[in-house]
């Protein structure tokens, strides 16, 4: 009984994986299966028949409350707005005349697209929804291979939480008591290195097999490309980004409220094309609220569970799995990176961060690497990459990649998740590149703060 | 029969409307973003209540919208082995579901919300910023409002299913499940 | 013997029902002081009390959102939490005076008027309204007045300013021609850094260093008139705390009790060290002219006024805290040198 008792919190998820693949919607089975478990912990007598008033606490104040969360459904309204008022198309289509000589050349558009939306949101909901919104239909019109497509929006969307604006750094910044300037210019050089990865990847795999995304066959009519055809196109992305990251950086709005001002963009360029009717408006402010309650409703779901979950001590249960004494400096990055990586599988990176961090930061900033860092004060920062990196991938390795529940969410019918599924392994083999990158040389990461900030 | 696919109809039709409403809090947002930002820059007053109404409005956009994202099939599904088993299983699958998960969790946060609204309620609660703003209940009430209409969605879901399993052949025609469970499968 | 077993509970011979809590907190054990103070909790309450009184700390968010901390203790969804009663202002405005008061006292003379001026009953009775028995457990030094990134020279230089300032701080910059603003926890260092505000309020100097404010502001002000000092607080659930026997109650009181001269000690030690690192760093440290904090002050007797009006509850402990502080000004002022 003691045993069961104490296995509780990993029956929890032995339960969920099979009824997730019932078909129900994902966010009610999550909240479901939280509340049934609390409700047999209540009747075994270990739990008290208040505790499950906190999930309306956790509703509001981790959820309704968040000013940051704002910026979620303005970035979806913005998407959608610039999807269906043809701006994107436009600008998707031109970029593909432009680069139809390099293989994949649609793609590598993706994924600079995918960089530069980075820079502007700091929540993968927000970027990775924007990101399939613009680019996934355009790039099925154009028979690209459904895995590629969606690989390649999904991991260039999660960048949004790995380069700066960043919540996750600035949550990791609080509980290791450092600076998250530092933590926002070391984790620059990983965003662009895992890019680079992304692109050399995408390059190789459509050089080696042209299907997987088809080049621009014979010029269609209307399809040239004109000087003309270039500005117009891309005239009214580029003001839209220009007002975005320019009231972010010129010091006029918080990265939140730049996404108001984009949503408010996104109007206006449509408005100016003329796409703008009573009904277009309708059309997309229901799209958009939809698409805002599928992840909230995420949100909502998941926040019952993981409360649940650690109620009956589940952290407590990965902790004492977590043995890192005596052993050296290596082996402690070591055990923590694959631990990171394989609760990336069930959780996401708050819960992740909330068990690890708070018990691991003072050993992590004594951990001695010897001259393998240029600089040894800055091991924290990088121990924060590279458990940001590890963090970035959780939202992409299935079952619970809430990337891949977020692009279902706002893909178009007849992409299924284990397109998504497929599409994403290469790019989680990537990620882990990466990290063995940063890991070899520690300065991709650290280079940056170390000379400018002296 | 019949009588309990008109009564489901009601109900969605509720849930849809209040969603459909609901929504429209986007373009609110958005408003008070763009007046925050413009004041702040140009005419400087504090904003924490503008601030404040930001996420006032975004909760109740999404609260709202619960349950017509339901109706419309919006909450994620994992398909990949759903779409193999046949409608009557998966209205059967549904049936549990709104019985087993979903219900069951709305009355939780019905019971357990109830009170937490009615707390703010009595004591009159305010932001606890003294320059923000007054009545927390209201939003907070919004929480209960919003599960109520996924509540409400779920038992037309339900009484659809029911329909969809137990009713004649021309009954089920007239369910949701014949409509969006057709050959091609949920989107 | 029934009956004696019932009613006996305060008999030290009886065998103390093991109590197991959860101790929820509004900061990350990780925080410098304030997070730190109610960590050590979990292992001297159990320590003082030989294992009959144990707290398991939980990160904000683990169980309840930082502030939600209030209701999840009031309504016995866990036991405990660790706070400071300053965020409460929206559940009982009375409750800010028991955190730091602008121009309020040291920590002395708060100490003094909780514990002999008749500050503690009241505490008391405002939180027992709520279902919540507090206990100040935990003390930390004033706090600086912010970082600026222009120099403040009068307080026209205070007009139209766009400063992150919490609680009732903020109202009294509010009342000079600021404007105070919300941003996300997380996002101050950036909106500081873009010049979308001009300025923050955020802690004691040894948490601003570890913050790195320093890199995007250089100008340092002193003193933090907002918060000369903060008390910090065990909330119980009344039902739970009701259900110790003395014994446990009066370990949990002294396990409090110390760890407030810990905040006091610890937090002196701290901010000297900190000093030195941040003019290390080339920031300019500040002390406000005393116009400037005659006119912090008056708006400050304004804004108390103000709310004294609005609230009764917050009208009788103001009253208790002002008449005692005219009464100690008598000693102070004879008592200490001053330089
Ligand atoms: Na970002
Ligand atoms: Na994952």
């Amino acid at each position: 009984m003691e045993l069961i008792i104490d296995l509780l919190p990993f029956l929890m998820f032995l339960v969920l994986t099979p009824l997730l693949f019932t078909g129900y919607p994902v966010a009610f089975v999550l909240g479901g299966v939280g509340l049934l478990f609390w409700l047999l912990a209540v009747g075994l007598g270990i739990e008290n028949p208040n505790s499950f008033f906190l999930v309306v606490s956790r509703i509001f104040g981790g959820v309704v409350e968040k000013l940051v969360l704002v910026a979620i459904p303005m970035f979806i309204f913005m998407g959608t707005m610039l999807e269906r008022s043809g701006v994107a198309k436009d600008l998707l289509n031109t970029l593909q005349l432009m680069t139809r000589r390099i293989p994949g050349g649609l793609a590598l558009s993706v994924t600079v697209l995918g960089v530069i939306l980075a820079a502007t949101t700091g929540i993968i909901g927000a970027s990775v929804v924007m990101m399939t919104l613009l680019a996934l239909p355009v790039m099925l019109e154009r028979g690209y291979d459904k895995s590629l497509a969606t690989g390649t929006i999904a991991a260039s969307g999660t960048l949004g939480i790995l380069l700066p604006p960043s919540i996750m750094l600035v949550v990791m910044a609080d509980l290791l008591s450092t600076s998250a300037g530092g933590l926002f210019l070391a984790a620059i050089g990983p965003s662009l290195l895992l890019a680079l990865l992304y692109m050399g990847y995408i390059f190789t795999r459509t050089v080696m097999n042209p299907k997987l995304a088809p080049p621009l066959g014979e010029v269609q009519v209307g399809e040239t490309l004109t000087f003309m055809r270039v500005v117009k196109s891309f005239f009214p992305p580029v003001l839209l980004i220009v007002a975005v990251l320019g009231s972010i950086f010129g010091g006029i709005a918080t990265p939140t409220e730049a996404s108001g001002v984009g949503a408010f963009g996104a109007l206006l360029l449509a408005a100016f094309n003329g796409k703008l009717s009573f009904a277009t408006l309708r059309d997309v402010v229901e799209r958009s609220a939809l698409t805002t309650t599928m992840l909230f409703g995420l949100f909502i779901g998941a926040t019952a569970f993981s409360y649940v979950f650690a109620l009956l001590g589940g952290h407590h249960l990965i902790l004492e799995v977590m043995n890192t004494t005596g052993v050296s400096a290596w082996t402690v990055l070591a055990i923590l990176m694959l631990a990171v990586f394989l609760l990336g599988f069930f959780f996401d990176w708050i819960e992740i961060t909330l068990i690890i961090l708070p018990v691991f930061a003072p050993i992590i900033a004594k951990l001695d690497f010897g001259t393998h860092l240029a600089d040894p004060a800055m091991v924290t920062t990088w121990f924060a990459i590279l458990m940001a990196v590890n963090l970035q991938t959780s939202f992409l390795t299935p079952p619970f990649g809430f990337a891949l529940f977020y692009m279902k969410g706002a893909a178009p019918e007849g992409v299924r998740l284990q397109d998504i599924y497929k599409g994403i392994v290469p790019f989680v083999l990537l990620q882990l590149l990466g990290l063995l990158a940063l890991l070899f040389w520690p300065d991709l990461a650290l280079w940056l703060p170390r000379t400018s900030m002296g | 029969m019949r009588a309990l696919l008109s009564f489901a109809r009601q109900l969605e039709r509720l849930s849809t409307l209040m969603g459909r409403i609901g929504a429209w809090a986007i373009v609110l947002l958005m408003l008070v973003i763009i007046t925050d930002v413009t004041l702040r820059r140009w005419f400087v007053i504090g904003s924490t209540k503008l601030q404040e109404l930001e996420w006032h409005l975004h909760g109740a956009l999404f609260l709202l919208c619960l349950g017509w994202a339901y109706s419309r099939n919006a909450h994620v599904r994992i398909e990949l082995v759903s779409e193999r088993l046949s409608a009557r299983t998966r209205a059967w699958i549904e049936l549990l579901g709104c019985t087993v998960f979903l219900l069951p969790y709305v009355a939780a946060i019905l019971i357990f919300g109830a009170d937490y609204v009615s707390y703010s309620l009595t004591y009159n609660e305010a932001s606890a910023s003294p320059t923000g703003l007054p009545d927390r209940w209201i939003i907070k009430a919004f929480i209960p409002l919003g599960f109520a209409l996924l509540g409400i969605t779920a038992i037309s879901r339900l009484l659809n299913a029911i329909v969809f399993l137990f009713g004649t052949d021309a009954e089920a025609q007239e369910t949701s499940f014949s409509r969006s469970h057709a050959a091609t499968g949920e989107s | 013997a029934q009956e004696k077993s019932e009613s006996g509970q305060s008999a030290p011979t009886d065998p103390a029902a093991k109590v197991e809590w959860r101790l929820t907190s509004t900061y990350p054990s990780t925080l410098i002081q304030i997070g730190t103070m109610g960590k050590r909790l979990e292992s001297e309450i159990s320590s003082i009390s030989g294992g009959s009184v144990n707290l398991t700390f939980y990160e904000p968010g683990v169980l309840a959102p930082p502030f939600e901390t209030f209701d999840a203790v009031s309504y016995g969804a866990v036991e405990a939490g660790w706070s400071t009663s300053g965020y409460w202002a929206g559940k009982d405005p009375a409750l800010q005076l028991f955190s730091s008061v602008p121009f309020g006292p040291s920590a002395p003379e708060y100490l003094a008027w909780y514990d002999y001026g008749g500050g503690k009953e009241l505490f008391e009775q405002v939180y027992h309204k709520h279902n919540i028995h507090g206990i100040i457990c935990g003390m930390s030094p004033p706090e600086a007045s912010g970082w600026f990134k222009k120099e403040i020279k009068s307080v026209d230089d205070l007009k139209g300013l766009k400063i992150r300032f919490f609680g009732l701080g903020g109202k009294v910059l509010e009342k000079l021609g600021a404007a105070p603003q919300l941003i996300a926890g997380g996002e101050i260092y950036q909106a500081l850094e873009l010049g979308t505000i001009d300025a923050t309020e955020y802690a004691m100097p040894a948490v601003d260093y570890r913050m790195g404010f320093y890199e995007v502001a250089k100008h340092y002000y002193f003193p933090g008139w907002h918060q000369q000092s903060t008390f910090y607080e065990l909330m119980i659930n009344l039902d739970a705390w009701n259900s110790l026997n003395e014994t446990q109650k009066v370990q949990i009181e002294a396990a409090c009790s110390a760890n407030v001269r810990y905040g006091i000690s610890e937090g002196e030690a701290l901010q000297a060290d900190a000093m030195i690192a941040l003019e290390e760093k080339g920031v300019q440290i500040h002390t406000w002219p005393p116009e400037m904090l005659a006119a912090y002050k008056g708006a400050w007797e304004e804004v108390a006024a103000e709310l004294t009006e609005k609230d009764p509850e917050f009208a009788r402990v103001w009253n208790s805290l002002q008449a005692f502080r005219a009464k100690y000004r008598g000693w102070a002022d004879r008592g200490y040198l001053k330089d």
